[in-house]
């Protein structure tokens, strides 16, 4: 752990001007010229502060604390047996062409102006023309807001609004595309009647919740400089967040803009920028530390008190041979856990969860705040479990380390890990040319949780090992991902883990075939999937309580109370489902008398 | 960083060995990897990415063919006639400026020498020929693969995977795969002739480790043992024996020799026993990713291997 008062953001405009020219230049909607936020309403920015339960689901994590865990008890472990469908929504398309009604590949869908589902008008935003973007089911793989009865969701280029009672697709809004890299969309945030979602050609864009129709859309990261954005923007108070991807060898960075315009607030590279920013003696040269990515694609969690938000850089870049040469070099502020003040954009403290990776160990996977005893004292900590295979414990005030542990059950990249609890690499475990056998990615974004009750933290664990050949044997490195192969690689089977924050050590694994993030609830309930099935289980056993066939999900299961009833809902495919205790009809509405 | 998503993916680049020794031949950076340049566009290169630098049109073949020629006198001696950079320069593929810049117009201020402080001196040029030179720039810069991948040939021509010791590898042999395998013609699952079998020191070490004649990429969970041996034994005693379809904790499924499927929920009195018959390579790969010379031992069995042709 060290402190940090330097910024790294001077160097702001060097790299990156001209494309954010070009960018602003371009497009047909600019933000209003002021700032004021007008009539208010929607969701207050205060109702952030509450921890989840009965007030929706209305930020990436459901709260700032990423826990996962609601308050909700209607559904618990004496009645999850009876938990059943209360709808499934209609399979949803994102948009192609011109109008956003381009039939994919089997031209599932007709009808002009229409698209997403039951004649829903489609909204058209976006400066492509159409062609590039792919159509077909929508791919779910982030988040879902519940807001006052309305379900907002996002997939790449796409976002609906859906009822969430009944699950009937209210609008859907279609970004014509100018390319890129699409990976995922990780969901929406929302502030006042003020929708925001990131789009892979670098464009934040602002959406009226109501109507799905477009307000305002910002460059949120250079499209020529090859970014791609798709990470969960993220509300706190004034300060929208935004994060950024890109694979090319280019700086990775966080920004802060203003939810009522976009306009940049400040901007934090992730690594040194300019001579005499910290870090830099961590890099081969400046130029390498200019080029060596840090991306920001997975939300964070963020303390009001200490106004720091918390969260993980990505890999370096070339992603497979940084450093090559002069020897191994820790690479900051890469695959690194970071606190950064939301007010200034300064960096308050940094932790490096996988110093010089060699493996796109990409450390961004969210952090969950706890405040709990360690050691018999109070704390105030944040817990972590990365692709690499570890788990972290630090103090998230300060920055300090607590725990290290390794919950993969085959990572051998490391050598072991040093006083501070940072892995040691194990240089000979990175790819070579006749191959080296080492273990793959144990973890991803899929989010992870923890229950109060319980006092474990739950993530996946997936174990493989595999032989990595390089490929790419020039001595400057390669770009990118490049310069590796893969070859003869065997799974050990993959386990969702609950893990006892005070020693680092798995309580329980519970073998799943895949898993897409899980959820806690205060009915002392674990929700998560494994493969094809939404599953139920003891959260202080792992054992299985409920479960249903619903399609591999896309991202973990939430849930949010409506008119008296808890709904338990999951993204699968491109289908939403919301499971509820069915009751006799009876007792639920009084029945509606006809006239006919 | 790596997603999981339906657009990330595992690509198998075989380079035609030819073509790449003959892009290799031309490139006189260090590595001697042979960028493909314009005018030398290779003919399988990585899968592009669809930024603007991939689609922006390129400049008429002469202005590109002069602006390499340009570059070549100027520009090469410290990026690298690959563009790469070398210690004295940059990587300009990767270089923002470069990507950001439309038509020189970004690249015009850099030569003139306002990047001086970072060591990038000041060159004499006209503003057409650095317009030409970026106009080759652009085109290098439009064959950047997917995911950051460099222009060209993904794999250095003449890679030597095969570097073990095939005495000590005979050892390693015997000592880890004798009880299955002979490596005489005819004896017990014989690995007589693999050495002929594979082209490359690599497929036949992916072979050999996997035990598969082919191999599997990298993955979660993956097959989940579909088509091995199962045995069902019901709550009665009665058993069940076939190729296992699918399993999971509800429900499993087998083909039974007949050709007919079965389908069970699972429960408590239900045994499922599933033969892995990669269960012995299961176990040698773990137990050489957990042994500091686990990966050496991995070489000299290739090595031996190659000279059983």
């Amino acid at each position: 752990m060290k402190r940090l008062s330097t910024v790294l953001s001077a160097a702001l405009f060097v790299l990156l001007p001209a494309s954010f020219a070009l960018a602003q230049s371009a497009p047909a909607a600019a933000p209003p010229a002021t700032a004021g936020a007008g009539a208010q309403g929607g969701l207050e920015p205060t109702s952030l502060l509450k921890p989840l339960g009965d007030n929706g689901w209305p930020t990436y994590c459901g709260d700032y604390t990423c826990k996962r865990y609601s308050s909700l008890d209607l559904v618990n472990q004496s009645n999850v047996g009876n938990l059943s469908l209360a709808w499934v929504s209609a399979g949803l398309e994102s948009g192609s062409g011109p109008t956003g009604t381009g039939a994919p590949a089997g031209g599932r869908r007709g009808g002009f102006g229409f698209g997403g589902g039951g004649g829903t008008p489609t909204i058209v935003g976006g400066f492509g023309t159409g062609e590039l973007n792919s159509g077909g089911p929508a791919r779910f793989a982030g988040s879902v807001l519940e807001v006052n009865g309305t379900l907002y969701l996002s997939a790449p280029d796409n976002a609906w609004a859906v009822d969430a009672h009944d699950g009937t697709v209210l609008w859907h809004f279609y970004w014509k595309t100018r390319g890129g890299t699409h990976t995922g969309n990780r969901g929406m945030a929302m502030w006042h009647n003020n929708l925001y979602f990131e789009v892979a050609d670098d464009n934040l864009i602002c959406l009226d919740a109501a109507t799905g129709k477009e307000k305002w859309s910002v460059p949120s990261a250079s499209f020529a400089g090859q970014y791609f954005s798709d990470s969960a923007p993220l509300v706190f108070g004034d300060h929208l967040i935004v994060g950024a991807g890109n694979d090319e060898n280019a700086p990775g960075f966080l920004q802060s803009v203003d939810p009522a315009t976009g306009k940049r607030q400040w901007i934090l590279y992730s690594t040194p920028m300019k001579q005499g920013d910290p870090g830099l003696n961590t890099w081969p040269s400046l130029y390498a530390a200019q080029h060596g990515a840090g991306s920001t694609w997975v939300a964070g969690a963020y303390d009001p008190e200490t106004h720091l938000y918390v969260y993980g850089t990505g890999n370096p870049t070339p992603a497979y041979t940084t450093g090559r040469g002069p020897g191994t070099m820790d690479n900051l502020f890469t695959d690194s856990l970071i606190a950064v003040n939301v007010d200034t954009g300064k960096m308050a403290w940094y932790y490096q969860t996988s110093p010089h990776d060699m493996h796109d160990w990409d450390s961004t996977e969210t952090p969950i705040f706890v405040d709990g005893n360690f050691n018999g004292q109070p704390r105030k900590m944040v817990l972590q479990a990365l692709r690499n295979g570890y788990f972290f414990v630090l103090d998230r005030t300060t920055g300090k380390h607590l725990v290290t542990s390794k919950f993969g059950k085959v990572v051998n990249f490391a050598k072991g890990v040093n006083a501070n609890g940072n892995p040691i690499p194990n240089m000979e475990k990175a790819a070579t040319i006749p191959g080296s056998i080492v273990n793959g990615d144990v973890t991803n974004y899929p989010p992870p949780a923890y229950s109060p009750i319980s006092k474990l933290f739950y993530v996946e664990e997936n174990n493989s090992l595999r032989i990595l050949y390089l490929t790419d044997a020039d001595p400057r490195g390669s770009m990118g991902l490049g310069g590796t192969s893969g070859g003869a690689s065997f799974s050990f089977g993959s386990n969702i883990d609950a893990i006892d924050y005070n020693t680092g050590k798995v309580v329980w694994r519970h073998p799943v075939e895949r898993n897409a993030g899980l959820l806690t609830t205060a009915g002392n309930l674990l929700f998560g999937g494994d493969g094809d099935y939404l599953i139920a289980l003891n959260p202080e056993t792992g054992k299985t309580l409920w479960h249903s066939k619903i399609g591999a999900e896309g991202n973990a299961p939430e849930t949010y109370m409506l008119d008296g009833k808890q709904y338990v809902l999951a993204v699968a495919g491109n289908q939403l489902f919301a499971f509820v205790l069915n009751q006799p009809s009876s007792v639920g509405a009084p029945a509606v008398a006809s006239n006919r | 960083m790596l997603r999981l998503t339906k657009l990330t993916f595992s690509v198998a680049l075989t380079v035609g060995l030819g073509l790449a020794v003959q892009l290799g031949a031309q490139a006189p950076g260090r590595g001697g990897r042979g960028r493909g340049a314009a005018g030398a566009a290779p003919a399988r290169a990585a899968r592009r990415g669809n930024y603007e630098q991939n689609m922006r049109p390129l400049a008429a073949p002469d202005v590109i063919a002069h602006g390499k020629e340009l570059y070549d006198a100027n520009c090469a001696s410290c990026h690298a006639s690959d563009m790469m950079g070398s210690d004295k320069g940059g990587n300009l593929v990767a270089s923002q400026d470069l990507l950001n810049d439309q038509n020189g117009e970004l690249i015009e201020p850099i030569v003139a020498g306002s990047q001086a402080s970072l060591g990038m001196p000041a060159q004499t040029l006209s503003k057409d020929d650095v317009d030409t030179i970026a106009a080759y720039m652009h085109s290098v810069a439009a064959q950047v693969g997917s995911q950051g991948r460099p222009p060209g040939p993904q794999e250095t021509p003449g890679l030597k995977v095969i570097v073990g010791d095939a005495v000590a590898g005979k050892a390693d042999f015997d000592t880890n795969c004798s009880s299955c395998h002979s490596a005489e013609a005819g004896g017990q699952r014989s690995v007589a002739g693999i050495g002929a079998k594979y082209e490359d020191g690599r497929s036949l070490q992916n072979a050999w480790v996997s035990g598969k004649t082919g191999f599997s990429f990298g993955g979660r969970g993956g097959g989940g043992g579909v088509g091995n041996p199962v045995t069902v034994t019901m709550a009665n005693g009665d058993t069940l024996s076939g190729k296992l379809v699918s399993e999971d904790e509800f429900v499993v499924v087998l083909t039974t020799p007949d050709g007919v499927r079965h389908s069970f929920d699972r429960h408590a009195n239900m045994t499922v026993t599933v033969t892995d018959p990669d269960e012995a390579h299961k176990d040698l790969i773990l137990k050489l990713s957990q042994e500091p010379n686990g990966d050496t031992v991995m070489h000299n069995v290739t090595a031996y291997l190659a000279t059983l042709k």
